[in-house]
């Protein structure tokens, strides 16, 4: 008895003598010989050897001392929180979601700046912000305070992939336009043989495809938007959603919706490659992005250029499958409603990138800071080659057509470019100006194949508060709402009540938040 | 005399053999899966199940032989299992042995300290910070030393020590011995079992860890395989999506042939130091469980 006492003072006491030492401070870096030293923090491909080729290269540029942390980027958030637990943060704190940036923005471990802060110390960053989108930097505040920067992303839509051979065997040459030309493919693709194997084994479309169908009633399902009230309103309960599942539903029982629709067509995670469209067994999906189906450009920026996943992985199996890929635009609905999901330039997936707060009262730093990111990401397009790819003429040249190849063929692989310190080391943020500089192919081909038209972007473009909250058990709610719908197992009509319910689980909540939100940005 | 099987028992051990296979076939099947891949073609399509290698070659393992962070991982994973082995057979046994006296004084109340370890622990937060204060970041140390004992291990082999009958020391020390002398020559030769055991239990443990690397080393000369293999796995996948790649030129990766034939490469060591030990490791597991 007295034993199991004193154990458990033991370790109470050990217990709070850890606790304690975790909030002892830590030794600050100051400036050493005139340099600036600069803590900093990014996604690495992989970790960045010492003496890294680029970081002395912007060193010497700009006159700085950059050290960079190597921390592991698929354990990136939990491996930061811990440091940062240790009272170590660093100056340039990159933080890839924003649930993690609003939490230290409100921990009051970020230094605070302004939008004029930005406009003086980084005009030209400044300027790609607002011509981006007026609110580019309001979308990263927190109760009104600006603590980060957001990284800008380029947008993609969903693709409308057909087998263009499956069209041919079913003697189908326009693709669809309007939703009953869809359905009418869709049925034929399920019921008429398209594969010509003499068996009933091929769908019309999968868990991608349905989105195809969402957005012809001008909805995604995921998503925030605004209704004719100008309030923003969630796309899941829409009324329209019912017709959508209506329809859906029916796909199911007739057998033109795979069975399988309740997971998702990527094999893993890892995949950018619908398995079900590349195994045959569905002629359509809008599963992904629309360069997961491009082709092989010769005329990339650079020399080396790939296919897309899915016609990469099609063409193992049949090349003339593989070539016959066609991408068509999304159809309109009943409603006259057409459109696609599509990611965000700035949205609540793209990073941010905050300063430690011990940089709130060292102003000459933090402006040091702004023109190095100026510098590398926002003023010409050469500096931004540098910071991607490597000194030119040291690791990469171009070619007589004006492509990037690489010295050493490793540097193809963005791992080893990443260990000298270039790929995405110092480019968290760019601008995305130069996005389209010597790829004259693709982006003739993304006219082509009207790769923005119709595309739908989440109108929410920041974490709501009570999100962490009812976020997940809502996302559970509809899920199972729609599967049951469409297979049947519930009533069309079960739709109403999911609504009622989804309003009262949080779901009112949260369309609250998000309508205090867009009054604030407005 | 033969004792005969009624139908019953026969039908019975019929099942049982059929459900064994079934179950081997699972566990052993990603293995096979993985070990085809490893030695595919490029260009082998991979979506339909099969453990038939298809275009045979051995070009993946010529690419990640020749991947120069599998040669560092490799040589940091052999020397942090061959120390860390070393440091863990050694502390248990210094540890277990004392312990497993009943003369040692307040045996229990150290028992207990000990045994606490396994039901709270600091967390991984203090768990950095001690790590850093020491010094021992970017080290190989800090693998190494905050498991020097698994307390598990540590209180099996206590187990078996004491199973041991004090006989034998007694002996040993009217015969002049002392106490190092009797646990040097007179116990450790009898518990090869059990030693095996362990060490077995803690390369394997050595072997696969990856988290405390990733976390105190950040020096990438002196990572492990398992980071470094891990790294090459999860490229492309979700959980290393760039959420700022603004080009897709940047998410070519190494193909999934690749992939595999590192899993084999960073797996295949530490499996075949099982047949070798394994003739211990049945007996070491039982003769440890004994009482309290």
């Amino acid at each position: 008895m007295m034993n199991k006492k004193i154990l458990g003072m033991i370790g109470a006491a050990l217990c709070c003598s850890f606790a304690l030492s975790g909030c002892g401070s830590e030794k600050g870096q100051e400036n050493t010989g005139g340099k600036t030293q600069i803590s900093w923090t990014a996604w690495l491909g992989a970790p960045v050897n010492e003496n890294a080729d680029m970081i002395k290269y912007w060193n010497d540029l700009l006159d700085v001392d950059i050290d960079v942390w190597n921390i592991e980027a698929a354990n990136y958030s939990e491996t930061i929180a811990l440091k940062i637990a240790g009272g170590e943060i660093p100056d340039v704190l990159y933080i890839p979601t924003m649930a993690s940036y609003t939490k230290y923005a409100k921990d009051g471990i970020l230094a605070e700046f302004t939008d004029e802060q930005v406009k003086e110390y980084a005009p030209k960053m400044y300027e790609t912000y607002k011509k981006t989108d007026e609110n580019a930097l309001s979308y990263r505040k927190v109760d009104g305070k600006l603590y980060g920067l957001p990284a800008l992303t380029t947008k993609y839509r969903r693709p409308m992939a057909y087998r263009g051979d499956w069209m041919e065997n079913l003697g189908e040459t326009k693709l669809p336009e309007t939703l009953d030309e869809f359905e009418t493919l869709m049925y034929k693709s399920a019921k008429n043989d398209p594969d010509g194997d003499g068996t009933k084994n091929t769908y019309g479309l999968s868990a991608g495809g349905v989105y195809a169908v969402y957005g012809a009633y001008g909805i995604v399902p995921e998503f925030w938007m605004e209704n004719e009230n100008g309030e923003l309103v969630f796309g899941g309960v829409q009324p329209k959603m019912k017709e959508a599942l209506a329809l859906l539903r029916k796909w199911y029982s007739d057998g033109v919706l795979d069975p399988e629709f309740i997971v998702s067509e990527k094999q893993s995670a890892s995949s950018n490659m619908s398995t079900p469209f590349v195994n045959g067994k569905i002629g359509f999906t809008a599963n992904g992005e629309d360069w997961h189906f491009k082709p092989k450009f010769d005329n990339s920026n650079e020399a080396v250029d790939w296919e897309g996943d899915n016609v990469k992985e099609l063409r193992k199996i049949d090349s003339h499958a593989a070539d016959s890929i066609r991408l068509g635009l999304p159809v309109k609905g009943p409603h006259g409603d057409c459109g696609l999901g599509s990611s965000s330039v700035i949205g609540t997936k793209s990073a941010t990138v905050s300063f430690s707060t011990k940089l709130q009262n060292d102003e000459k730093k933090l402006k040091k800071i702004f023109e190095v990111l100026e510098t590398i990401g926002f003023t010409s397009y050469d500096n931004l080659l540098t910071a991607k790819n490597g000194i030119k003429g040291v690791h990469w040249d171009f070619n007589e057509k004006n492509q990037i190849v690489y010295l050493d063929e490793k540097y193809q692989q963005y791992t080893e470019r990443a260990k000298i310190g270039a790929h995405t080391v110092m480019t968290t943020l760019a601008s995305l100006e130069w996005n389209n500089e010597g790829k004259e192919n693709e982006v003739e081909w993304r006219k082509e194949t009207k790769a923005d038209y119709g595309a739908i972007e989440n109108k929410l473009k920041t974490v709501l508060e009570s999100e962490g909250v009812y976020g997940v058990e809502l996302e559970k709610l509809r899920s199972e709402a729609y599967i049951s719908i469409i297979t049947g197992s519930k009533d069309l009509d079960y739709f109403d009540e999911f609504v009622r319910k989804w309003n009262t689980s949080g779901g009112e909540q949260l369309t609250k938040e998000a309508n205090e939100w867009y009054k604030g940005i407005k | 005399m033969k004792i005969k099987k009624t139908p019953g028992e026969t039908v019975f051990n019929f099942l049982n053999v059929i459900f064994m296979i079934l179950f081997c076939c699972a566990a052993i099947y990603p293995f096979l899966y993985l070990a085809a891949r490893s030695l595919s073609s490029a260009d082998a399509n991979f979506s339909q199940i099969t453990i038939i290698p298809q275009g045979f070659s051995w070009e993946n393992y010529v690419r990640v032989f020749k991947n120069a962070d599998i040669g560092v991982g490799f040589k940091n994973a052999i020397l942090r299992t061959v120390v860390g082995t070393t440091v863990n057979v050694v502390f248990s046994i210094l540890a277990a042995y004392p312990l497993s006296k009943k003369y040692y004084p307040n045996r229990s109340f150290w028992t207990g300290i000990i045994v606490f370890t396994m039901f709270f622990s600091g967390g991984m937060i203090p768990g950095y910070l001690l790590v850093k204060r020491l010094g021992l970041l970017n080290t190989m140390w800090a693998m190494i030393l905050p498991g020097a004992i698994n307390t598990y291990n540590m209180i099996i082999m206590r187990n078996f020590f004491m199973s041991l009958p004090d006989a034998l020391e007694e002996a040993a020390k009217i015969d002049g011995a002392g106490d190092f002398r009797v646990l040097v020559s007179i116990m450790l030769p009898m518990s090869k079992p059990i030693i095996a055991t362990i060490a077995l239990w803690s390369m394997v443990g050595h072997w696969n860890a990856w988290f405390d690397c990733l976390i105190y080393i950040t020096d990438p000369s002196k990572q492990v395989l398992q980071v470094i293999m891990r790294r090459i796995v999860l490229e492309g996948t979700s959980q290393m999506l760039n959420p700022n790649a603004s080009e897709f030129t940047d998410m070519i990766v190494n193909p999934e042939n690749i992939k595999a034939s590192t899993i084999i490469v960073a797996t295949l060591p530490i499996v075949m130091v099982y047949p070798f030990l394994q003739k211990y490791f049945v007996k070491g597991v039982l003769v440890g469980s004994l009482k309290g």
